[in-house]
């Protein structure tokens, strides 16, 4: 991709010191976004994907430590995220203006004894100089933005007032109230009935259109990432299996784990002609990420496993343009002791 | 061949239920004055054949739980009927039931709920909670009790070893096995599973949704799935039922429901499911607006203000289920008998 990077994340590593052991929830992971992409972050319960968004923002709390690189670039300058202290004030003049987020359950992250106009207020006002009727203003514009009838009303209600669907809405409305670069969406539309799922998604898609910001998508539902990421990566216990743009990744998934999780969804295993057949399974559970063996991470799940999987932690090869499997199967490493 | 030309006729029902209505008061002040009425359920019918799975759709608040509720006489029915065939007593209206009776009923019927971290008692070993339907309903000595519930792990899946265990040492897909486990003890005919994976992940739903495939096809089980999630219904149902705001809308064949709905708020559902192919285009378009309150539906049909085909009478009179195919019944003004409003 030509366009520009807005996020460079180099070897992040997140540990959280427990009593019992040290938790790798995100163990070396790299990913670059760029302007005006969306790529989705996916995989199941467990496997780190929250963290990686909380570390991104710096905003992961004692007993964790994210460590590495995460590079945010704005006017042709990068600044490390990690670098700065979480709450120091060089960071939240990047957070909440340049780099924003929106989470699962809105009502948790709003605050219940302020009007939604207040709350959307409160980073205009931070990081815009403008006067407060003019915040205003540009609060209810926001709210209309986002589809929400009535926004001249709506924004003097507290969030306990609105719907489910109205609330998410009123949450991208104070994401994108600072035209952020960089949109980071933790399971935006899990809680959601498919129907409001679809209108969330859909405007998420025309503001990304409209704006140019690039989007960072959590999510566990494959479906929905089919159809709005360009790029999509594969965690598996802290780190990246597979990487590859949305439709050589649904149409060609290569790393073991990516296929089953594929053909355990109910869609793809009916298109697949299975009707009468059984889901694919992967046996087991995701395992807690402490006193990992060193092998690779999916061995003991893995019907495909070869004695080289149980010697260490395969690297991510490239199989193809823009597309990286962390799996022996594939380049010299795999090769060289395959009997 | 002359047997199969309708597949449906020659089927035994097992569950009819006829203009169900739960309606819920809503209450006021200190006197407890209702003042209204959430209508969770209002009006409906349908029925099950034995040994089939009839998949109950809907988004939040459109009743599909409280419907299996009422059915299972988890909640008392504000109206009408639920038939149910008894292997020894035939056809008996379970609404009605009380005392003995009821708790047979109890034994034939049995629920599988969504959330396996709060529906298994967290103080009790697995034994216990497997037990427990059969220590209430004194079935067998404590020999036979236990003989039971460790052929009931072996089915689910479960090894022996557990039963000493508390929940609490179990992830999501076990413990949703031992829930089902529990549901199965009394080895009923009958089993209501509300959202039974939609608090698991990808790949463990789809072992618990397969486990409920084999055990239906080695015990001929009847389910009632209730489910959010058009694909999981689709994968397990054979026919489909869609609810809105305590309505049936359409009821019909897994295939004609998927693959030509009628109702217009079925379309709409079925355009505003994401499917995991980005060559196929889905799941950002939908109904305009939100589900309405259940506590004042729009008059009418309840899916007139967000509907784009809305006719005249579509606020004004409420569709009843009209049928249009083998098996196939739609609540919308634009089937069946063109009613105008000069003909009322």
């Amino acid at each position: 991709m030509e366009s520009e990077v807005v996020l460079s994340v180099k070897d992040l590593k997140t540990y959280f010191y427990l009593p019992h052991g040290v938790l790798k929830a995100v163990d070396g992971i790299s990913f670059d976004v760029h302007a005006g992409e969306l790529v989705g972050l996916v995989g199941e319960s467990g496997c780190g994907k929250s963290i990686t968004a909380r570390s991104i923002l710096n905003m992961v709390r004692d007993p964790g430590k994210p460590m590495g690189e995460v590079w945010f670039y704005r006017n042709g300058e990068g600044v490390n995220l990690l670098e700065m202290g979480p709450d120091s004030p060089e960071i939240r003049r990047v957070r909440g203006d340049a780099l924003t987020m929106i989470f699962q359950e809105p009502m948790n992250a709003f605050s219940m004894v302020h009007t939604v106009g207040h709350q959307i207020m409160e980073g205009i006002l931070l990081h815009r100089h403008v006067s407060k009727t003019e915040a205003r203003r540009q609060a209810i514009q926001l709210l209309e933005n986002v589809g929400i009838a009535n926004p001249g009303q709506r924004v003097d209600e507290y969030p306990f007032q609105l719907s489910g669907g109205m609330r998410q809405r009123a949450m991208i409305a104070m994401a994108i109230a600072t035209n952020p670069r960089l949109l980071i969406c933790d399971e935006p539309t899990t809680a959601l009935d498919v129907s409001v799922q679809a209108q969330i998604l859909s405007l998420l898609k025309d503001l990304q259109r409209r704006n140019g910001m690039a989007i960072i998508f959590i999510t566990h539902d494959l479906a929905v990432i089919s159809q709005i990421a360009h790029r999509v990566i594969v965690m598996y216990l802290g780190k990246v299996v597979e990487e590859a743009a949305v439709r050589e990744i649904f149409k060609s998934p290569q790393h073991p784990y990516t296929v089953r999780l594929m053909e355990a969804v109910p869609d793809v295993a009916l298109a697949k002609g299975i009707e009468h057949g059984r889901l694919q399974t992967i046996e087991g559970f995701v395992p807690e990420p402490i006193d990992l063996p060193a092998e690779c991470v999916f061995y003991k799940r893995c019907p495909e496993a070869f004695d080289r999987c149980r010697t260490g932690l395969p690297e991510l090869v490239q199989v193809g343009p823009g597309h990286f499997v962390r799996c022996f199967k594939f380049g010299q490493q795999g090769r060289a002791s395959l009997p | 061949m002359t047997t199969t030309t309708v597949p449906t006729q020659g089927r035994e029902v097992l569950l009819n239920v006829e203009m169900l209505r739960k309606y819920f008061p809503i209450e006021r002040g200190f006197f407890k004055r209702v003042v209204g009425h959430v209508r969770a359920v209002d009006d409906v019918s349908f029925h099950i054949y034995r040994g089939e799975t009839v998949g109950l759709v809907g988004e939040t608040g459109c009743g599909k739980t409280t419907c299996g509720m009422t059915v299972l006489r988890g909640l008392p029915v504000t109206a009408g009927k639920v038939e149910f065939r008894f292997r020894d007593l035939g056809n008996v209206d379970v609404t009605r039931i009380e005392g003995d009776q009821l708790k047979h009923y109890r034994r034939e019927a049995q629920m599988i709920f969504q959330d396996p971290y709060s529906s298994l008692n967290p103080r009790m070993t697995v034994r216990e909670i497997v037990a427990e339907p059969l220590v209430i309903n004194r079935i067998g000595s404590a020999r036979e009790q236990e003989e039971r519930v460790a052929h009931m792990m072996k089915i689910v899946g479960l090894d022996k070893r557990y039963l000493r265990r508390y929940p609490h040492a179990f992830s999501g897909g076990q413990r949703q096995r031992i829930s089902i486990a529990r549901a199965l003890v009394v080895n009923p005919s009958f089993l209501v599973a509300d959202e039974p994976t939609s608090a698991l992940d990808v790949s463990i739903q789809a072992q618990i949704l397969n486990l409920m495939m084999e055990l239906q096809e080695q015990f001929g089980l009847t389910y009632l799935f209730i489910s959010h999630n058009l694909s999981v219904v689709k994968y397990m149902a054979h026919r489909v039922g869609i609810m809105y705001l305590g309505r049936l809308a359409e009821i019909g064949e897994k295939a004609a429901i998927f693959e030509a709905p009628r109702h217009p708020y079925t379309q709409a559902l079925m355009r505003a499911i994401p499917i995991a192919d980005p060559d196929q285009p889905s799941g950002l378009q939908s109904a305009p607006g939100e589900i309405g309150n259940p506590a004042n539906p729009p008059p009418g049909c309840a899916f007139h203000p967000r509907c784009d085909r809305r006719m005249e009478i579509c606020s004004q009179v409420r569709p009843e289920l009209v049928q249009v195919g083998a098996e196939h019944d739609v609540a919308c003004h634009l089937y069946g008998e063109p009613t105008t409003l000069s003909d009322r």
